[in-house]
């Protein structure tokens, strides 16, 4: 068996091959990026199996070097990169998640005082628009249906925004001093407004009438 | 901002809520524009004209409180009757000659050639008596200070809009 003298030659002080420290074997070690000191070639007539097991090609799960930098690296970058881009995308999806205002009622008056008159009940609300906050007053006009639904009619007027009054003249409507718009009980539009009057969201609870945000007339179509 | 004596970062909350604050239920001469003057003009008969009535002789708090009443007042006509009637600037400084009243008497008729059917004045100085034949309706605080309230206003300016007599409180 001829030593391949040209392994033994190789330079040593690169590390790639050495040969193995034993005197047993056979194998010159070659050093493998990845796994590390691998049987290499064959240097010297022995029995080799005694020591097979000992170079067997060990599939070391050892980091490289390079790997580990390569590891370290994306993951630091995918950090910074997440905390830049999460509140990106927080900031995005915030409308959807951002709740209807509704717990915006407040409570009016009690249950029992409507009648099917219209009366005219003053409220205050807190209003937040922009960098202003006010606590705004604001009226409604609540009566009871002839199926004894109770609703609320905003008192502006839909023509120019003059505040209405209920049979001021005496004809069971509502009317505007400005310019001689009528209003059924209903808020339906009878002259000169081009609109039915608004409405209030109505909640009862607890034998209290509670008033929501204004809404489009819904009881005449 | 430092450089100023006053505090603005302390102001600049309200100042900012002053400036962006839009006051969209009152009717203001300086919120319609041309096209929709042709439009408005038949509905908006009704000229409302704050007479601040300052004089020479108010200090500024005290021209701060009239102020702040006069606005108290005009919300009472402002706002329920929006729909008709245009504010216009207020009138603030008046003199001791007896010549306010002219000025005013000649403002209001000629405003009156303009389209205006009805002037409104409203002033915070008690003590501010002039005789002005081209006001329809003038309101200013009681003798001992106390504001209109709502209804007598209301009921003054429907009975002005309706024909009847007005009266004057």
């Amino acid at each position: 068996m001829q030593i391949s003298s040209h392994i033994l030659d190789a330079p040593k002080h690169l590390g790639y091959y050495k040969l193995c420290p034993s005197s047993s074997c056979v194998f010159a070690l070659r050093q493998d990026a990845r796994y590390g000191w691998q049987r290499g070639l064959e240097q010297k007539m022995s029995n080799h199996e005694q020591h097979e097991t000992a170079h067997r090609p060990v599939q070391r799960k050892e980091m490289s070097r390079r790997q580990f930098l390569s590891y370290t690296l994306g993951g630091t970058t995918a950090f910074m990169m997440g905390g830049a881009v999460l509140p990106m995308v927080r900031f995005a999806v915030d409308p959807l998640l951002v709740k209807k205002g509704e717990g915006t009622y407040v409570k009016v008056v009690e249950e029992s005082k409507i009648t099917d008159e219209p009366q005219e009940f003053k409220f205050k609300i807190h209003q937040i628009d922009g960098w202003y906050v006010s606590d705004p007053e604001l009226a409604a006009w609540i009566s009871k249906d002839a199926n004894g639904k109770i609703f609320a009619l905003s008192p502006v007027c839909k023509h120019l925004g003059c505040t209405i009054g209920w049979n001021t003249k005496g004809q069971n409507e509502y009317d505007c001093p400005c310019h001689d718009a009528r209003y059924t009980k209903d808020g339906k539009n009878l002259a000169v407004a081009p609109n039915p009057l608004d409405e209030y969201e109505v909640k009862l609870e607890n034998g209290f009438v509670y008033l929501g945000p204004v809404m489009p007339n819904t009881r005449t179509s | 901002m430092s450089r100023i004596g006053v505090n603005i970062e302390a102001a600049m909350p309200a100042m900012l809520a002053i400036m962006l604050r839009s006051e969209n239920n009152r009717m203001k001469f300086s919120e319609i524009t041309r096209e929709q003057w042709d439009e408005l003009s038949p509905y908006l008969d009704t000229c409302l004209l704050p007479v601040t009535g300052i004089s020479s002789a108010a200090k500024p708090y005290e021209a701060t409180e009239w102020l702040e009443q006069l606005r108290d007042v005009m919300d009472l006509i402002e706002i329920p009757f929006k729909g008709r009637v245009v504010t216009y600037p207020a009138w603030h400084y008046i003199y001791n000659s007896g010549e306010l009243a002219d000025h005013l008497n000649e403002w209001c008729s000629s405003i009156k050639r303009l389209g205006f059917r009805y002037v409104i004045v409203v002033s915070a100085n008690k003590d501010l008596n002039v005789h002005c034949p081209a006001v329809d309706l003038w309101f200013q605080p009681g003798t001992e200070g106390v504001l209109p309230r709502q209804s007598d206003v209301s009921d003054a300016i429907r009975a002005l809009w309706s024909g009847q007599a007005p009266s004057t409180s």
